[in-house]
This record gives C-alpha cells, structure tokens and sequence, in this order.
C-alpha cells in the first residue's frame, strides 16, 4: 500500500522507479490508482497509459543508468558481461541516485554492491576512481594486488590526481615482473 | 527579414582540442549546464571568448508540479551568466516527482494543468536569466496521456510564456517512427514562427525501434526534415547534438558541410 501521490506527475514518477507498482498496475489499474491517486481526474488521466510503452519507458531509464554506470566501470562490465549487467537491474530497482552527479553516485553504490556480494568481475581500481572522483582530494596513492594494462596483469601502484578543473588523472605504476 | 543562422556542435571533451582549432563552418557551441555546475566561472568566459554559447539544462525538470529546485535553478543561472549565453535552453519534461529522482527525462501528460505548471517554471527562469527560455521536444518510449496533441501543447506553452522552442528533429523523427505518426504532419500543426534552435543528430536502431542515441551521422530523412526547418524565418542556430561514437574531424566537417548548404538554400 502507498500513500497516495499529490498529483500525475508523481504517480507516474514511481510508476516508472518501481517495478512492483507496475506490475500491480497492470494486474489491476483501477485498483492501483485509487491508491496511488485521491482525485477521480487524474486516475482517468492515468488509466488510459499505455502499458507496453509505460514498461519500455521505464526500462530505457534503467538502460540509461547501466550506460552511465558502464562507461564509469568499463572493465567491471566488460568482465562480469550478463552477470554484472543482471546485478545492475536488482540495483537499480532500490537505488536512485540524485543530483548532478548521480552518475559517479549511482557507479559508486553499485560497485559498493558488487564489493559487499564478492563479485569477482569488481576491478577495485574503477571504485578507487570513482570514490576519488566523488571527493575533495587531491591525490590518492592505492596498492593494488592486479593493475591491468594491455596483455599484463600486475601488482602496482594506482595514483589518482586531481587537476584543473576537476579532471582526474590516473597513473598506474606496475611492479616489475 | 530573415535572422542569421549559426551552425554549432555540442561541446564534448572529446571534441575539445577540435573546437579550440576554430573548424571552419561552426560558429556556436551549445554546453549542457550540469557538466559545468563544478567549474571555474573562468573556463567558461574562456570558450565564451571563442564561441557564443547556448546554455542547455537536463536537470531543472520544469513538468513537476511545486517549486524548482532552488540550487540547481542557482546553478544553472550562475552557468548562463559565467558563459553570457546567447541562447537558454530546457526540455518540456519531469526528470523527478513523487520522491524520486528518475535522472532522465521522461513526458508530461499533455493538460491544462501541466501547461499551468510548465508555465510558472518557465517565466521563472526566464526572469531569473533575463533571456527567453528555448523548449525542446523529447524522446520518449511512452506516449503522454492528455486532451491536447503536442504541437498544440507546445504552441500554447510558447505563446503563453513569451518562449520558443529548440525543435529537436532526431527527437520529433524517432518519436513519429516508433509510435506511427508522421513528422511532417507534426510539423504542420506547430507554429513555425517559434522555432528558434534546432538539434540534429543521427538516429541509432536497437530493439527493432529507433533511438536518439547521440552516436550516429545524420541520416537522409533528417536532412529532409532540416530543409523544410531552415525556412523557418526566426530560426537562429542548429546544433548537432553528438555525445558518443565520436567521428573523425573530417567527418564531422563533412557534415558541418552538408548542413550548411541545407541553411544555404533559404
């Protein structure tokens, strides 16, 4: 049971966050909508939603978040595949991130999710990175047991810098093999 | 007498070392305001210096009902006045409502009551800004529920606001594709003489529907669409919108190229 939503806009809203509501939506709209809305008009605004495109909508949101988070977490993604994609949509029903940063907020609960579950696709050197990018620091030095660069994997050095307008700069320095 | 018209590109990190070279043809650069929330005023009088600059916003959420937010609404006017933006810009949209943050932009039913809420927030960044407010038609898998059909909607908003509208044609075609319209019909309907902008990028396929991706070369059937666009009398810049899939610089002139002689024609 929800307490009602003031208005369409925020039926919709939660609507589209919370794949249970939909599903009790489309099981049952006019029940549905009597709880999620007082006023008699608007539940006949939302009645008539179109169900296919309701579901679409809010699965292009989620798709959305996983492309922002990918792009943040490339070698997590790339090496969990379907894995980390499928933990990324139990994530996304209970997380949403704010703010003009909520990309690096939503990268950084999700890879504290995947750290928590001991997924092995996680590559701390992307968390570091995106903790850092979160913060105020200047510069952060990690030791870390595998730094990747191409055809090697290496214990080494992880140095992330904080430039000119807030870029951040990584630099990996690799123990000798 | 008909206004110029400038031809500009969203400005990207990766496309900034080919923008600070001048490439011949583009003459504006459109910002997204949230990517500059976190920098120094001066970055942006800098490319101020090189560009006029068109202040686009992705987070205002002007289709919720209730107050904007007051720090982004800061924000975003501190961005337009760091740059000294030619052009602002936002989107007929709700990204949050209802306690929850959706990050994306999603429709507003098409009613009364959303061209009342709309209405408020956008006289209120146009006072706050001290410039006209640019509204762009979105995306969108879901089609709005409402009484009013969108070019209605959007004529309406305009008129009532003093606003003008960023017609996104990638938006407007993928829109007429998945849901069975047609695009020059659409724009039959809405008063030419509010267009100010246009965004133009190619669309991308993914599920057996079109998608405004932002990664694509600009297709024939939007070329279409942009020549009918650039009679428009009071169109002033058209931006191509690319965010990923970068092209080569000599693509990305090629298409520089391409849609200057559309303008050319009128």
């Amino acid at each position: 049971m929800y307490s009602p939503a003031t208005d369409p806009v925020a039926a919709l809203a939660r609507l589209l966050a919370d794949p249970a509501l939909r599903a009790r939506f489309h099981a049952d709209r006019r029940a549905t909508l009597v709880e999620l809305l007082s006023q008699p008009s608007d539940r006949a605004l939302l009645a008539t939603l179109d169900a296919d495109g309701l579901e679409r909508q809010a699965q292009a949101l989620v798709a959305k978040r996983r492309g922002e988070v990918a792009r943040l977490l490339p070698q997590t993604f790339a090496r969990g595949g379907g894995s980390v994609c499928a933990e990324f949509e139990h994530h996304a029903t209970r997380f949403w991130p704010v703010g003009h940063r909520r990309h690096l907020e939503d990268a950084l609960a999700f890879a504290g999710h995947l750290r928590r579950i001991r997924h092995p696709a996680l590559r701390p050197a992307e968390l570091n990175r995106v903790c850092f990018a979160l913060g105020r620091r200047r510069l952060a030095l990690h030791w870390l047991g595998s730094l990747r660069r191409p055809r090697e994997h290496r214990p080494g050095l992880q140095l992330l810098l904080r430039r000119r307008g807030d870029e951040v700069r990584e630099l990996n320095l690799l123990l000798a093999g | 007498m008909r206004r110029r018209r400038r031809l500009g590109v969203g400005w990207r990190e990766p496309l900034a070392a080919w923008l600070a070279s001048t490439p011949p043809g583009v003459e504006c650069v459109e910002i997204t305001a949230e990517h500059f929330h976190d920098a120094a005023p001066a970055r942006l009088r800098e490319l101020a210096m090189r560009f006029p600059v068109s202040v686009h916003g992705l987070g205002l959420s002007l289709g919720t009902p209730g107050p904007l937010d007051a720090s982004d609404l800061e924000r975003y006017a501190a961005v337009v006045e760091a740059s000294s933006a030619h052009w602002i810009s936002e989107h007929v949209a709700f990204s949050r409502a209802g306690g929850v943050d959706l990050g994306h932009l999603n429709p507003v039913p098409l009613t009364r009551e959303s061209l009342r809420v709309l209405g408020r927030h956008v006289l209120e960044v146009q006072q706050l800004c001290g410039r006209r407010l640019l509204l762009e038609n979105i995306s969108t898998d879901l089609s709005p529920p409402g009484d009013l059909d969108e070019p209605a909607f959007l004529n309406t908003l305009c008129r009532e606001t003093g606003a003008g509208l960023l017609l996104d044609l990638t938006n407007l075609y993928v829109n007429a594709c998945n849901h069975g319209y047609q695009a020059h019909a659409w724009l039959d309907r809405l008063d030419s003489s509010l267009v100010v902008q246009v965004h133009v990028v190619g669309y991308s396929h993914r599920d057996g529907r079109l998608r405004d991706e932002h990664a694509e070369a600009v297709q024939p059937e939007l070329y279409d669409l942009l020549d009918r666009v650039a009679g428009f009398d009071a169109l002033e810049a058209v931006i191509i919108e690319r965010d990923r899939d970068f092209p080569t610089p000599a693509a990305l002139q090629t298409e520089i190229t391409a849609i200057n002689h559309v303008l050319a024609r009128h």
